[in-house]
């Protein structure tokens, strides 16, 4: 026999059951723009029914009740976001990085070191033209010194670069290493959790967008573990499990093995709380981290030593042809680019800018009995090394610059395409997952009238419960 | 398909961020007239721009080498002009010489205008542009022809041949040096003036044949010095045109078409406005705007 209060227990639990889900619909309409939040649903089931006494043919429903708080999956997408975001953000980053470089070199403008280049060729021809003018010697040691300052120029802005990336990727480790430990940190109270058969959806919610967080600096993978731990790797890496978590370091940078001062960016991934066996690494051109390293261990200091070979290129052709040559007073010629200022230096010498006289604008040296004042033939033949095919690298010294520019514009425009797709690519797959996963206010609007009324509805049964008992208790007996 | 609130978002922000891209890029070409404003817009143009610009440089450089070079010529031109026309003035006075007709006192007069003429010739072989002895080879600080404390001629002419890059590989001598135009004739000016003051008929009328040979070695160069004029102002032309054709390539390769530029900012601008008119009308609207 059925307690008299047992639709009332029904209608108790029915409110109970609405209410939670208009909670749960709460929370969602709550976090429509949360990162990484993902809807929940609560999961209305009937309790468990009651058998009609004496029969085994007769269940009679006792209600609802709210069996799970369930989490929108999308593990699949997850990963290819990943994959993807790190993809995007080493492209996004890399056209940055070369854009800057591009904007050192300031070609094809008129302040670049090809437009000074230029001219410093041509002030020969004028000296050339006037080899006994005191102002044209001066004007040709300053654009000497003007080629200098292009290439010294250019030359420190690239070291400046390099050294703010080790900076920034010094940064980027501290980031991923407390990424990590946030990680590792909720990882545990989401195993713990589990093990008592909870689901913390949104300590799950978290956890993913710390992954996220770090897949966009380094090429991460993860995979779920019994207990609801993750595994995380990067670049095949374990750097978090259940039992472990190790730390990324930067290795000291060209002390050492680096060797140096372009000597590589090294990492290693060390045991946490532990000195002994750290992994060394090297980031892949996946994520923020490998293209700042990819960077500052290949791309600026392959130009660095680019212009280093120009400017070497041009002091040597220069001095060899200048040294054959015959000054105003009539002596052989010197060095015209002092060659102590060290390699990828020029630098009018010093005999010359202080005595403008030395410039060798005569001569070759023996080649016809003249006299010296009106010699520019010397000249000329310097003017002449624009266009010596063997200077700098096997060609001249305007296409191996020419060269030299067009392969960094090539690699910076692949690096905005890549980004562009990569880009395009992430936000479908952004909106894949959120179609899947995200809020939406107008389903949560209608779930919530449809909530409001199953719980309105299940108030009315309790007046109508109270009314029937009413006629029970007050009414039959009297 | 379920469209989330964070997948609308996105979708009106990633619209506007491309959109607004697309305009600051017509409007940074616009702005430069230059659709190559870094080498990763067009790598490959880029390199022709960078060419381009040394080629207009080296240019430049020719024009003014052919300008230098122009002045010069015409400085030598002149000289030798005058030279020739004082030449002419000695010829006539040393055939009036010759006449034995004349008496010392009208030879000592003609021995005095022929010395006037020498003193001439002599400061046209010594003839300077901007500062430099033009006859005097490379010795351009100095004057080749100076006449000693007993009146005597000293010349001394350097060889070195004065070559001026007028155009790409071309290369010309513009000077020519007074050993060919003045050292025989100044010294034989130098010998009629001795012949007249001494009234040697004869002897001046001897020089004649060579005065007549130096004059066609003067009018010799004179043509030597035309042709040279003559090949520098056919170089200065193709350097005009050299420097055309280079700017119009380089116009091509770099220079932003306004009209198409400002066509296709007007389309970019029209697809902005509409995103923005599209995300301004969705985004605020929900189920709840029913609702009561």
């Amino acid at each position: 026999m059925r307690s008299s209060f047992f639709g009332l227990e029904l209608a108790r639990r029915a409110m109970t059951t609405h209410r939670t889900n208009v909670d749960v619909i709460g929370h969602n309409l709550a976090n429509v723009h949360t990162e990484g939040y993902r809807k929940q649903e609560a999961v209305l089931t009937p309790t468990n029914p009651y058998s009609l006494a004496g029969t085994n043919r007769l269940e009679m429903g006792t209600g609802v009740q709210v069996q799970d708080i369930s989490r929108r999956q999308s593990r699949y997408l997850d990963r290819e976001i990943y994959r993807r975001q790190g993809e995007s953000a080493y492209w996004e980053n890399r056209g940055q990085l070369l854009s800057e470089i591009e904007d050192i070199l300031a070609e094809p403008g008129d302040s670049g070191i090809g437009a000074v280049m230029d001219q410093f060729w041509n002030c020969w021809q004028d000296l050339a033209a006037e080899p006994d003018s005191a102002a044209m010697r001066t004007a040709v040691i300053e654009r000497g010194q003007e080629l200098g300052d292009a290439f010294r120029m250019s030359t420190r802005q690239l070291e400046n670069m390099m050294g703010n990336l080790e900076q920034t990727a010094a940064s980027r480790v501290d980031r991923i290493n407390s990424i990590l430990s946030e990680l590792q940190e909720l990882d545990e109270r989401v195993r713990t959790l589990h093990a008592s058969d909870a689901i913390p959806s949104d300590l799950l919610d978290r956890r993913d967008v710390l992954v996220e967080r770090l897949g966009e600096l380094v090429d991460v993978q993860v995979r779920d573990t019994d207990g609801g731990g993750v595994r995380v790797t990067v670049d095949g890496i374990p750097v978090l499990d259940s039992y472990s978590g190790r730390r990324l370091e930067v290795q000291a940078v060209g002390a050492g093995g680096g060797g140096g001062e372009d000597g590589a960016m090294g990492f290693s991934w060390a045991r946490e709380g532990d000195a002994g066996d750290p992994i060394e690494w090297e980031p892949s051109t996946v994520g923020e981290l490998g293209s700042l390293v990819q960077m500052r261990n290949e791309d600026v200091p392959r130009m660095l030593s680019q212009l280093r070979e120009l400017a070497d290129g041009i002091r040597d052709g220069v001095n060899v042809v200048h040294s054959e040559g015959v000054t105003l007073d009539g002596d052989g010629g010197g060095e015209f680019f002092a060659s102590e200022a060290g390699p990828g230096f020029l630098q009018v010498s010093e005999d010359i800018t202080s005595n403008p006289k030395l410039i060798a604008a005569g001569g070759p040296e023996g080649e016809g009995d003249y006299a010296i004042a009106g010699d520019g033939r010397n000249a000329l033949r310097l003017s002449d090394l624009r266009n010596d095919g063997e200077l700098v690298g096997g060609s001249t010294p305007g296409e191996y610059l020419r060269s030299l520019v067009a392969d960094l514009g090539i690699r910076a425009e692949q690096a905005d395409q890549q980004h562009g797709n990569n880009h395009v690519m992430l936000s479908q797959l952004l909106n894949q997952r959120d179609a899947l996963t995200g809020v939406s206010i107008d389903e949560e609007m209608t779930h919530l009238i449809q909530a409001q009324n199953a719980f309105n509805a299940s108030a009315r049964l309790v007046r109508v419960w109270d009314e029937m008992l009413d006629i029970v208790v007050n009414g039959l007996v009297r | 398909m379920r469209i989330s609130e964070n997948g609308m978002v996105r979708t009106v922000v990633n619209d506007l961020m491309s959109n607004r891209s697309r305009l600051s890029d017509l409007q940074e070409q616009l702005s430069s007239g230059s659709i190559i404003n870094r080498p990763s817009d067009d790598p490959g143009g880029t390199a022709t721009v960078m060419q381009l610009r040394g080629t207009l440089s080296e240019l430049d450089q020719y024009k003014s080498n052919a300008d230098y070079a122009h002045d010069w010529l015409a400085a030598t031109e002149s000289a030798l002009n005058e030279a020739t026309e004082t030449l002419d003035r000695v010829r006539e006075l040393a055939v009036q010489g010759a006449s034995e007709t004349l008496g010392d006192d009208s030879l000592y007069g003609i021995a005095q205008e022929v010395a006037g003429l020498k003193d001439h010739l002599i400061s046209l072989a010594n003839t300077r542009h901007s500062g430099r002895y033009i006859f005097a080879g490379y010795d351009t600080r100095n004057a080749p022809v100076e006449v000693d404390a007993d009146g005597e001629i000293v010349q001394s002419y350097d060889l070195g041949p004065m070559m001026y890059e007028v155009g790409p590989g071309i290369r010309m001598q513009i000077n020519v040096s007074g050993e060919r135009v003045f050292s025989g004739l100044l010294e034989l000016v130098g010998e009629l003036e001795e012949a007249l003051l001494v009234g040697e008929h004869g002897q001046v009328g001897d020089m004649l044949e060579d005065l007549d040979a130096e004059k066609d070695r003067l009018l010799a160069v004179r043509a030597e010095m035309g042709g040279r004029m003559n090949r520098l102002e056919l170089s200065e032309n193709r350097l005009e045109e050299l420097e055309l054709s280079v700017r119009r390539v380089m116009s091509n390769t770099r220079d932003a078409d306004v009209a198409e530029l400002v066509m296709h900012l007007a389309t970019a601008e029209r697809a902005y406005q509409t995103s923005l008119a599209a995300g301004a009308r969705i985004l605020p609207q929900t189920l709840l705007d029913f609702l009561r």
